[in-house]
């Protein structure tokens, strides 16, 4: 089985990715931030469905996406800009998911590793 | 065009056919330096060194708006391109520049080269086929290499391309991958595993041949039973063994369930409005504006601040001058400017396509001694001296 995410960081930002490993990825993100962060929901399924999904992501919520401009470039990020909650886009997986069909299910909310 | 013509459009502008073409004027611009360092540099900056390309979608967009805009239907190419963008465009699908900020709406694409190298049946049914089943996504280019591919092979095998068969298709891609960018992915991660396991080198060759092979053997280990050309299913069929295993189990169970395709809710395309090839801008701005615009980006900002911490000045002394010269004396440096390609002269005054109103400024530095010394544009004086040798009475019975 295969993961995709939603991520949200101690300011409230949130983010999505994918990964086999959804426990692992949890604790790369909490090493990093150096904070227990929490997984809001983890979707479960078929990989290649997931990766779909986060392709369809990044190209239709584009002008959402939390972009850095360093040294003429833009960095897109796997981040949502600020004001776009997690509320607004576990909306928009769900309805994604409902209406065109992706092979995926939420397998558990409000993750972290430090969970049994 | 003919010797009169031409006689006649000099004596207009009270010019005269030059008796030796030797004598006749052309515009350059030129440098006064003896510096070949230079002229090379120049001549690599002309030739694309630092220039930004005209693409293949600036291209495509100019023919259809000189047919569309202008009218114009003089030229057959352009009229085919259009003619393709109108058919893709009827459903709904757009071409696009590559960076461009549409590329999120469904329907949009940007390899123009492989959509211009596609016949007007192979558009529209590719076309059509994406707009029924995935009118919610852009154009991914495996969906063009694979109608490309099916059309030309049930042709050529005189067999039916069935509604059944891309609907099938349809159904396989989107219960497998959610369609055709991230069967592309897999595709190409199942071909470079294959590759590893058959070969020993790392550098995985792909073929885009794969798409429409990977996708017809998965049809069939899916249960497909629609008729496909033998050539189609000639291409390694172990490779589909590679793709991921939880994809290939669904094979074993109801495979036919996986051929089925799910109807996706239609809305409606905003590039239906948006599309820049459907509308005018009617937009003229003045250097100033483009200056506003670009005075406030950060890029130049940082540009400018690079001028001052380096004191770097304009020297105005530098300013390339622009004079007329007597063709005859110009010269070509050989070690500076490409070999003479004579194909490429005899396209340029091809009557079809030939105006001197599109003759460029010649190029050159000026030496000391007084040389002009050509850095671009030897195919365009030597068409220039070509046609004025060809026609001129002193000579064309000689070319006779």
């Amino acid at each position: 089985m295969y993961h995709l995410y939603i991520v949200e960081n101690s300011k409230g930002r949130v983010g999505f990715g994918i990964a086999k490993d959804y426990v692992e990825r949890n604790q790369f993100y909490c090493g990093h931030a150096g904070d227990i962060l929490k997984f809001p929901v983890v979707y479960g399924g078929l990989r290649s469905h997931a990766k779909a999904l986060e392709k369809t992501i990044k190209n239709e919520l584009y002008d959402d996406i939390w972009t850095i401009e360093k040294e003429n470039k833009d960095w897109k990020t796997e981040w949502l800009v600020k004001g776009k909650n997690r509320k607004f886009l576990e909306s928009y997986i769900n309805d994604l998911i409902e209406k065109r069909h992706i092979k995926l299910k939420i397998i558990i909310r409000d993750y972290d590793f430090t969970q049994e | 065009m003919s010797v009169k013509n031409i006689e006649e459009q000099l004596q207009d502008t009270n010019l005269t056919l030059p008796e030796d073409w030797k004598n006749f004027e052309v515009q350059c611009q030129y440098i006064e330096t003896d510096s070949r360092a230079f002229a090379r540099r120049a001549f690599s900056y002309l030739n694309g060194k630092g220039k930004k390309p005209q693409s293949k979608y600036h291209l495509l967009r100019n023919a259809v708006n000189i047919v569309r805009m202008d009218k114009d239907t003089s030229d057959e190419e352009e009229v085919s391109m259009e003619r393709k963008v109108a058919i893709a465009e009827n459903n709904e699908c757009f071409p696009l520049e590559e960076n461009s900020q549409l590329l999120k709406y469904p329907g949009t694409f940007t390899n123009i080269a492989t959509f211009n190298s596609m016949t007007d049946e192979e558009v529209e049914i590719a076309t059509k086929w994406q707009n029924q089943y995935f009118h919610y996504e852009p154009i991914h280019v495996g969906t063009f290499f694979l109608f490309r591919d099916l059309v030309r092979e049930f042709e050529g095998s005189k067999m039916i391309l069935s509604d059944k068969l891309l609907e099938e298709l349809a159904g396989l891609l989107q219960t497998l991958f959610q369609g055709m960018k991230q069967y592309a992915e897999s595709c190409k991660e199942a071909y470079g595993r294959w590759h590893k396991k058959h070969y020993t080198s790392d550098k995985v060759k792909w073929s885009d041949d794969a798409y429409v092979a990977g996708l017809l053997h998965l049809y069939k280990k899916f249960g497909g039973k629609e008729s496909i050309p033998s050539t189609l299913l000639g291409y390694v069929e172990d490779f589909i063994e590679f793709f991921d295993s939880d994809l290939l189990e669904g094979a074993e169970n109801n495979p036919e369930e996986f051929l089925k395709y799910e109807e996706v809710v239609r809305k409606p395309n905003p590039m239906v409005k948006l599309n820049p090839l459907q509308r005018s801008s009617n937009k003229v701005v003045s250097i100033e504006d483009r200056m506003n615009g670009l005075i406030k980006t950060k890029a130049w900002k940082n540009t400018m601040k690079n001028w001052k911490e380096q004191n770097f000045e304009f020297d105005m002394s530098r300013m390339p001058k622009v004079s007329m010269v007597k063709l005859g004396d110009i010269e070509i440096d050989c070690d500076i400017q490409r070999d003479l390609d004579e194909k490429h002269c005899s396209k340029i005054a091809d009557p079809k396509r030939f105006d001197p109103a599109l003759m460029q400024v010649l190029q050159c530095i000026k030496t000391e001694d007084g040389k002009f010394i050509s850095t671009d544009g030897q195919h365009t004086a030597t068409v220039i001296a070509g046609i004025f040798y060809s026609l001129s009475q002193k000579t064309k019975l000689e070319v006779k």
